[in-house]
Parts: structure tokens; C-alpha cells; sequence
């Protein structure tokens, strides 16, 4: 599966498809190795990966995009191909008007370039799987091809008119908003002057923009994981959602992966034995209600973390609001004794019982009401192993 | 008799508005200068990490500039001690270097490995060092 960190990289090569791109003299093509002139290349390398390039686009509106797929010992595995389309070239006036044009409602015309692109790829390669769409800035209209074609898609400082989406379209996503990942800077001038989604105001989302506090546009701008490849988001409380929506995604996605693993599973099994032995049948379900579990307990997870650290940090506001409060009034009643104090904020109900100890205590309670929450979906799953393993020995 | 000393003192202004300017300028270029050739000597580094046998790596004098991505790319023509000389296109970024050089079009031709020996470089500016 292709990481963030290569999605990026490609979204930075997928200029160069264009014969009129200024910046280097290195051009990407599909040509056959045979055929290559001394600047053109055939083979990206992005992130620590080798993707063959298996087709390319230059079409109508400054359109620019391609078709990758990893090289896996030696050879390109077409089961798990990306296709980028390039965001806006500023030096290509075809491209800025399609950026200008992109303001309206229907979104840039070169969205329609993409999707029949992508259509042609599908029909016309049968043996590919298209796995991934991405795109940058302008090319973010790829979340309406992905959503099209029911293909996960990621982007990057992407401007894109959500209302631009089919009926068709638009029910998908909001079914499987973690199929679509829509990467953004909060303060990011660009994005929001071309769609005029911000964090106060959006068109629906559906939950498929990731916000992070920043204020960059450029593809430069964002930083990953080296472990992982993923977008790195600084733990931040204005991040804190952002962290929430990231994690989640790749918690269904995981999820989603695993399940289709055991429907592949079963098509197997019957396909042996004509059928679905009782044991078989019982492994299955005992199986899949695991991984049900074992998701519920992770999104689960990434919400409590996230809950604990805002009652957190409402905590320790409520103790620096109460120390406040009790300068405030040692400064403006300096006559008064600390009993006379006490004595006239108790007489308006301003108390360190009812201003500290009980929200507190009541914030408390919640997170160790979450954290009881957790230990039941581990017991479930212990028990849903234990049943596993007898089954197995049993079998 | 005023005015002449009126339009001498403006004349002395502006020399020495022009003179700082001049100086402003140059020093700006020097450091821009400055920070591409660092930058180019980190790629070097990270090009003697990246392929075997290496002995000379040529910075092109034309930049390149996305200012919409914020990557600035570079030509580089790589000479291998087994006769392969070939281009590569690098973006260089000044923030999270890798120790290799990562995004490329790659040329089967030359081989991927570290480089121990030394190695010439020739800067965009044209001034050379061994590295």
C-alpha cells in the first residue's frame, strides 16, 4: 500500500509529464526502456520505493497526471496502482484560468479530464487495480473521481467544491468517509479563497478534511512519519481533532481490509469443500466479530485518549480561572482579611468546592468511566480469542 | 548659496543610500549564494549515500522553481567509474533530510550503493571541491 509520504513525493514528480514544465530537463513518460531519449525516465523513485510508470497524461485545461505502480521484486505489481493528477503550474496560463474557473460551484474543469482518464484506465486494463488517487491544491477534485469510481483517494492543500459531488457521489462518501483524506492547513490563504472552506465554515465535508494548524500552501509544507509514511500532525490541542479524524480513517481502513481478508477466506472454504463445515462456519463468525471488536476498541481508544486529553485540559483551566479569581479579589479587596474574602465570594456562590473539587472530581469520574469502557471491549475480545482457540484445538 | 547646500546634502543622501543599498543587495546575494551552495553539498552527500562508484557530481547553473509545491530542482549529472554519466532531477528542501536522496527519476543504468571514495564536485556557481 502506497504511503503518504510516497503519495507526496509522486504529487511533486507528476509536473514533469508535461513537456512544458520549465523546471527540469528530466520528463516522466511510459515509454518502453528501449525508447527512452537521454532526459526521460520511466521509473520515480518516491520515498524508498521504485513505481514504473504505466501511463501518462497531458490533456485539455493544463490537465497533467499518471499511473503508477510500485516494482516489486522486479516487477510492477499492477494489483496496486496510484494515479496523481498535478496541481496547478503557475507558469502554465491553461492551468491558472482552470484554477480561476475552479471557484465555482462545478469546481475546476479538469476534473472531468480525470474522471474520464481514470474511466479509461479501469476499462481499459482490466488486470489493474486501482488502489489510490491523489492529488495537490487544484488536483484535490480527484476526492470527486474517487468518489466516482469508489476508489480511496488522499490529498494535500487541496481546494475542492464539495458541492460539485453527484448525488451518487456524495452518498458514497458520506458512507465511507475514510476512504478520503483531505489534508489541510487552517490559515492556509489559497485553499480557502478558492473554495471558501474554513474551520468555521464548511460546505459538507462529510469528516474528510483532516485540519492542522498551519498556514502554508505549499507540498513542501507538510512533514511524515518515517516509521509510518503518514502526514505528521504535532500533538497540539487545536490538532487534537484533527490527530482524532487522521487515526480514525486508518482504524476503518484496517478494519475494512481484515474483513474483506475473510470473505476472501470463505469464498475459499466453500469453494473446497462445497460448503461451510458448522466449525468453519463458527471460526468465521467468531472471526469477524473479533475484528468488529478489536476496531470498536481502537476507534474507541483514539476518542478516549483524545476526551481524556480535553477533560485535561479543562481541569487545570478551572484550577488557574479559581487562582485567578482569588488574586483578583486579594488585589481589589486588600482591606478585607482572607476569611472576609472567602467569606464574600461564598456569598455568590463562588467556592473552591464548587468551582474546583466537584467539576473535577466529575471530569474524573468520566475518565475513569472511559477507561472501565475499555477494559469491557478487552474482556470481550479475550473472551472471543479464548472461544478461537477451543474451536481450533477442538477441529 | 542655500540652495546649493540644500541640493549638495541631497545629492550626499542619495550616494549614500545608493552605496548602502549596493552593499544590501550584495550581501543578500552572497547569502542566498551561500545557502545554495549548502544546500548543493548536502545533496552531494546524500548522492555519495545513494549510488556506488561515483566520481563526479555536476550541478546545472539553471534552478528551477514550483513556487506553488515550494520545491527548488536541480539537474545533476552524475559520473560513475564504470562509464555511466547520467542526469538526475533532485528537489532540494532545506527541512527533514533524509540521509539518502529520495524522489527521482531513476536510471536503471546507474547503480544504487554508497560511494566511499572521494569525489569532485562541480557547484552551480562553477567553483569545485573534493568531497
Amino acid at each position: 500500500m502506497v504511503t503518504e509520504k510516497e503519495l507526496k513525493d509522486l504529487n511533486k514528480k507528476v509536473y514533469q509529464v508535461d513537456l512544458g514544465y520549465k523546471e527540469s530537463k528530466i520528463k516522466y513518460t511510459n515509454k518502453p526502456s528501449g525508447q527512452l531519449k537521454n532526459y526521460e525516465r520511466n521509473i520515480i523513485k518516491a520515498g524508498n520505493q521504485n513505481f514504473k510508470i504505466l501511463s501518462v497524461k497531458n490533456g485539455a485545461y493544463g490537465f497533467q497526471g499518471m499511473a503508477v505502480a510500485p516494482i516489486i521484486e522486479g516487477v510492477p505489481d499492477v494489483s496496486q496502482v496510484t494515479v496523481v493528477a498535478a496541481g496547478t503550474y503557475p507558469k502554465d496560463i491553461a492551468d491558472v484560468k482552470a484554477a480561476a474557473k475552479g471557484m465555482s460551484p462545478n469546481g475546476s474543469p479538469q476534473v472531468d479530464i480525470a474522471l474520464t482518464y481514470v474511466g479509461q484506465l479501469i476499462d481499459d486494463h482490466p488486470d489493474w487495480t486501482i488502489q489510490q488517487l491523489s492529488g495537490y491544491s487544484q488536483s484535490a477534485y480527484m476526492l470527486k473521481v474517487g468518489a466516482h469510481y469508489q476508489i480511496p483517494t488522499t490529498v494535500f492543500s487541496g481546494w475542492f467544491q464539495y458541492r460539485s459531488l453527484t448525488k451518487a457521489e456524495a452518498a458514497f462518501m458520506k458512507e465511507n468517509p475514510h476512504l478520503f483524506l483531505n489534508y489541510r492547513q487552517s490559515n492556509d490563504d489559497v485553499t480557502k479563497w478558492n473554495d471558501f472552506n474554513s474551520t468555521w465554515g464548511n460546505s459538507n465535508d462529510f469528516g474528510t478534511t483532516i485540519w492542522v494548524a498551519g498556514s502554508s500552501h505549499q507540498l513542501d509544507s507538510w512533514s511524515f512519519d518515517v516509521q509510518t509514511g503518514q502526514v505528521k500532525i504535532s500533538n497540539s490541542p487545536e490538532n487534537a481533532e484533527g490527530i482524532m479524524v487522521q487515526t480514525s480513517h486508518y482504524i476503518m481502513r484496517e478494519y475494512t481490509k481484515q474483513l474483506s481478508t475473510l470473505a476472501q477466506l470463505k469464498t475459499k472454504l466453500t469453494a473446497s469443500g462445497g460448503g461451510l463445515s458448522k466449525n468453519e462456519r463458527i471460526y468465521l463468525e467468531d472471526q469477524q466479530a473479533l475484528l468488529s471488536v478489536e476496531a470498536g476498541r481502537c476507534a474507541y481508544q483514539n476518542a478516549m485518549s483524545n476526551a481524556i486529553k480535553v477533560y485535561q485540559n479543562i481541569v487545570s483551566t478551572i484550577e488557574e480561572l479559581w487562582q485567578e479569581t482569588l488574586r483578583e479579589a486579594y488585589d481589589q479587596t486588600a482591606e478585607l482579611s482572607d476569611y472576609e474574602i472567602n467569606d464574600s465570594l461564598r456569598a455568590i456562590g463562588a467556592t473552591e468546592q464548587q468551582m474546583v473539587t466537584e467539576p473535577t472530581a466529575l471530569f474524573q469520574q468520566k475518565i475513569i468511566q472511559a477507561k472501565g469502557m475499555d477494559k469491557a471491549f478487552a474482556t470481550l475480545s479475550n473472551e472471543i480469542k479464548g472461544k478461537i482457540t477451543e474451536l481450533l484445538q477442538k477441529d | 548659496m542655500q540652495k546649493k547646500y540644500w541640493v549638495s546634502v541631497i545629492l550626499l543622501v542619495l550616494l549614500l543610500g545608493g552605496i548602502g543599498l549596493f552593499f544590501y543587495t550584495k550581501n543578500e546575494q552572497q547569502r542566498k549564494e551561500q545557502e545554495v551552495l549548502q544546500m548543493e553539498l548536502t545533496t552531494a552527500k546524500q548522492i555519495k549515500n545513494t549510488f556506488a562508484d561515483v566520481t563526479k557530481i555536476e550541478f546545472a547553473e539553471k534552478y528551477g522553481k514550483n513556487k506553488l509545491t515550494g520545491y527548488t530542482s536541480v539537474d545533476v549529472t552524475l559520473t560513475t567509474s564504470y562509464g555511466v554519466i547520467s542526469v538526475i532531477d533532485v528537489d532540494m528542501s532545506l527541512k527533514d533530510i533524509p540521509k539518502k536522496l529520495e524522489s527521482y527519476g531513476v536510471n536503471p543504468k546507474l547503480l544504487e550503493g554508497v560511494t566511499e571514495t572521494k569525489v569532485k564536485i562541480i557547484f552551480s556557481n562553477k567553483t569545485e571541491r573534493s568531497l
